[in-house]
């Protein structure tokens, strides 16, 4: 019965080991780039610590879920990043709290500082889309990544980001112009 | 036209921002290596049939061998004792026999009973 235990025991420990070890790759590999896209899919440096580590720690906790591969290791953190990033979105209701802010902003800021103002603006109004719609506008215009690769990343269509792109590209369109004409009129 | 990638680059927040510090990544990765559910000492998956089945034959076979055991021993002890009569050391009339129990009875008549009398 001792023996049997004993056995068991080490048979389990060898694949602990490996998980910890892999986690510890998969963290030193992709810690970086998910940093630098929760930056930008987040409204402070904390924000974006806090969902790169909610993010890893997702992976610690299901790593048997995490697929081989440095390619869809990163798809899959990105999109459990996008995930979280998702359930803090509706949380928090940013899309109401938004216009708010992005109207106070505009009234207190002079005409002089209307490139501080734009940049306040349209950081403001892309914290108020769907996290995928501002990961996909993000992707794109700042990691100027292509279609067809942010498609892969996500696991969606082609025709589903350039949607997005349109639409996410309005809807900031409409946000700034929208703002730059309350502030001028 | 609003230029939406310019404002944006212009925006960006990674303009102003150092990254993670070596100490915030180092902090974050103790946390993630600390969240890894311990192993479950679990038996493998092939074991299982087996030791079901194992279980299954010893059930069996103690039910069995219990079962064997209590028929034998009722068949043995419930061959009915041929009731026998004796006289008692007073020279009372007994009639004894064995239960399948093995509880041995023994009735002692009454030398004064008349069934006759007894009867209207």
């Amino acid at each position: 019965m001792t023996g049997q235990a004993i056995a068991m025991t080490a048979t389990a420990d060898r694949p602990a080991e490996d998980s910890a070890a892999r986690l510890g790759n998969l963290f030193d590999a992709h810690h970086q780039r998910l940093h630098r896209l929760a930056r930008r899919l987040s409204r402070s440096a904390e924000d974006a610590r806090d969902l790169v580590q909610e993010t890893f720690l997702r992976a610690a906790r299901h790593a048997a879920s995490v697929p081989e591969g440095a390619g869809h290791e990163e798809a899959w953190l990105v999109r459990v990043m996008i995930n979280v990033a998702r359930d803090r979105w509706r949380q928090m209701a940013v899309r109401r709290r938004g216009a708010t802010e992005i109207a106070n902003a505009a009234a207190e800021t002079s005409d002089a500082e209307s490139a501080m103002l734009a940049r306040s603006i349209i950081w403001q109004a892309l914290q108020r889309l769907p996290p995928r719609r501002r990961a996909i506008l993000v992707l794109y215009e700042l990691e100027g990544a292509a279609i067809p690769a942010i498609a892969r990343l996500l696991g969606v269509t082609s025709v589903t980001v350039r949607w997005h792109l349109s639409v996410g590209r309005r809807e900031l369109a409409a946000a700034v112009e929208g703002q730059f004409g309350k502030t001028q009129g | 036209m609003t230029d939406i990638n310019k404002l944006l680059k212009d925006a960006d927040p990674l303009r102003d921002d150092d990254g993670l510090s070596c100490d915030e990544a180092q902090a974050i990765r103790r946390e993630m290596m600390g969240a890894i559910p311990d192993p479950l000492v679990t038996v493998p998956a092939w074991r299982r049939p087996l030791t079901i089945a194992a279980a299954a034959a010893l059930i069996l076979g103690v039910s069995g061998a219990v079962g064997h055991r209590t028929s034998s021993t009722v068949s043995e002890s419930s061959a009915p004792d041929t009731p026998t009569t004796a006289l008692g050391s007073s020279g009372t009339r007994q009639l004894r026999f064995a239960t399948p129990g093995g509880t041995r009875i023994i009735w002692i008549f009454d030398p004064n009973l008349r069934l006759q009398e007894s009867m209207p």
